[in-house]
């Protein structure tokens, strides 16, 4: 998680191509060693305590960490440890840019520097990049944070349930595609209205479909559609969830799905997020998206 | 108690019906489907299932109105809610109206199996 922010930040800064954080973080990610992993190498938990600790996880959007500490399995000093040693492994994004010369020692350091004085405002930084239906994204306060907020989330469940660190592009140019796509998006409702959505084309979806349901899926039929729906569903419950904890209720309603269609709502941001597996929008809009 | 255990699954994701059938079929259950309340209500009159997963958001009919009805047909219904919006108010409401248990997706293993072991139990109870 440590590298995602950092590429975001060296994505916001025009340090990398969107391609190059793409490659570097699908090589990093083949070296990153999950905290669960290292805490039952080290003997420190046993593999029924960690799936627990996932689940907890998961349902209540809280570091691995945390929660280990919560219910007992972890200490705080242990988790330090363990975060230190899972460090060594984050390095390899710095590695990894510098094998490439992508950058200098000296660039890097000081650009590690620069990040590590901005890290918690990497993901503002980047949606605020990013222009809103001609509308400049920064005037409309009343929504950037809750954009932000849900977006941060979104990222972190990317990671969770599909395996791959994900960042916002804000330089993307967004293009017409000649190519299949499929859009699914959900309606909250309640003390905050929003609607957030998945766009992407068919070979992405499909790779989403299969990485949720860790299912053989071969073709974007009724059961693809409905793993990133589900997807969608799981997590934008997470966000009703920590919505609830500051007292605002809402509710979900039933996901929509169409193909081939451009989404249009109101105060809509359209979010372009790089995987490993590549790119899709990721939709935002404080009321019903029509398609 | 040697028959199996009869469980109804009503989620409109054909995902969460597939992967849930395929569990609970691996603990032995008999597995009935529905993909909406309104389906769950038939299916739980023609079945009469020892227990019954509910998800809460589904087109037509959702699973409060979908829990209100079948605790209506049996006031010993075994409900279990199984959602993503594992809010404390949802809790309550779901509590109110007769759910035994309301899971958070994505569900365990190991919630799956307590809830089974506590449908078994109260089934064996009232035998």
């Amino acid at each position: 998680m440590l590298s995602q922010y950092f590429a975001q930040y060296l994505l916001n800064h025009h340090f990398l191509t969107a391609q190059q954080v793409r490659e570097l973080l699908d090589a990093e990610s083949k070296h990153h060693v999950k905290l669960g992993v290292l805490a039952m190498s080290q003997n420190l938990m046993t593999a029924e305590q960690v799936e627990q600790v996932h689940h907890l996880q998961v349902s209540c959007d809280r570091l691995f960490g945390e929660v280990a500490i919560d219910e007992g399995y972890l200490t705080e000093s242990q988790v330090k440890t363990l975060l230190h040693a899972q460090d060594s492994g984050n390095l390899n994004l710095g590695q990894a840019i510098i094998d490439k010369n992508i950058m200098s020692l000296p660039q890097l350091e000081k650009v590690i520097k620069d990040y590590k004085k901005n890290s918690n405002m990497v993901l503002t930084d980047a949606l605020s990049l990013i222009q809103l239906s001609k509308i400049d994204f920064s005037e409309i306060e009343e929504v950037r944070e809750l954009y932000t907020e849900y977006t941060d989330l979104f990222l972190r469940s990317v990671l969770r349930f599909m395996d791959t660190a994900a960042v916002v592009d804000p330089h993307a140019e967004l293009v017409h595609t000649d190519k299949e796509t499929v859009v699914v998006s959900q309606r909250l409702m309640g003390d905050v209205i929003l609607t957030t959505g998945i766009l992407a084309e068919e070979a992405v979806f499909l790779e989403m479909a299969r990485r949720y349901s860790q299912e053989d899926i071969t073709e974007v039929n009724e059961l693809a559609i409905d793993s990133v729906s589900e997807f969608l569903n799981v997590t934008n419950g997470l966000f009703v969830v920590n919505l609830s904890n500051r007292h605002l209720d809402v509710d979900l309603e039933p996901q929509k799905f169409a193909r081939n269609e451009v989404p249009f709502g109101n105060k809509q941001a359209i979010i372009h997020v790089n995987t490993r597996f590549g790119g899709f929008e990721l939709i935002i809009a404080a009321d019903e998206i029509i398609f | 108690m040697t028959r199996k255990l009869k469980i109804l699954i009503t989620d409109d994701s054909l995902l969460l019906r597939r992967k849930l059938k395929q569990e609970l079929e691996s603990l032995d259950c008999e597995v009935f489907e529905a993909k909406n309340g309104k389906e769950a209500v038939m299916m739980y009159l023609e079945n009469q299932p020892d227990g019954t997963f509910l998800d809460i958001v589904m087109p037509e009919v959702g699973g409060l109105e979908a829990l209100k009805a079948i605790r209506k047909i049996n006031e010993k219904a075994q409900v279990i809610m199984l959602s993503s919006t594992g809010t404390s108010s949802k809790l309550v409401e779901t509590l109110k109206f007769g759910a035994i248990d309301f899971i958070q997706k994505p569900y365990t293993t190991q919630q799956i199996k307590k809830t089974l072991d506590d449908i078994r139990k109260k089934v064996e109870t009232d035998a």
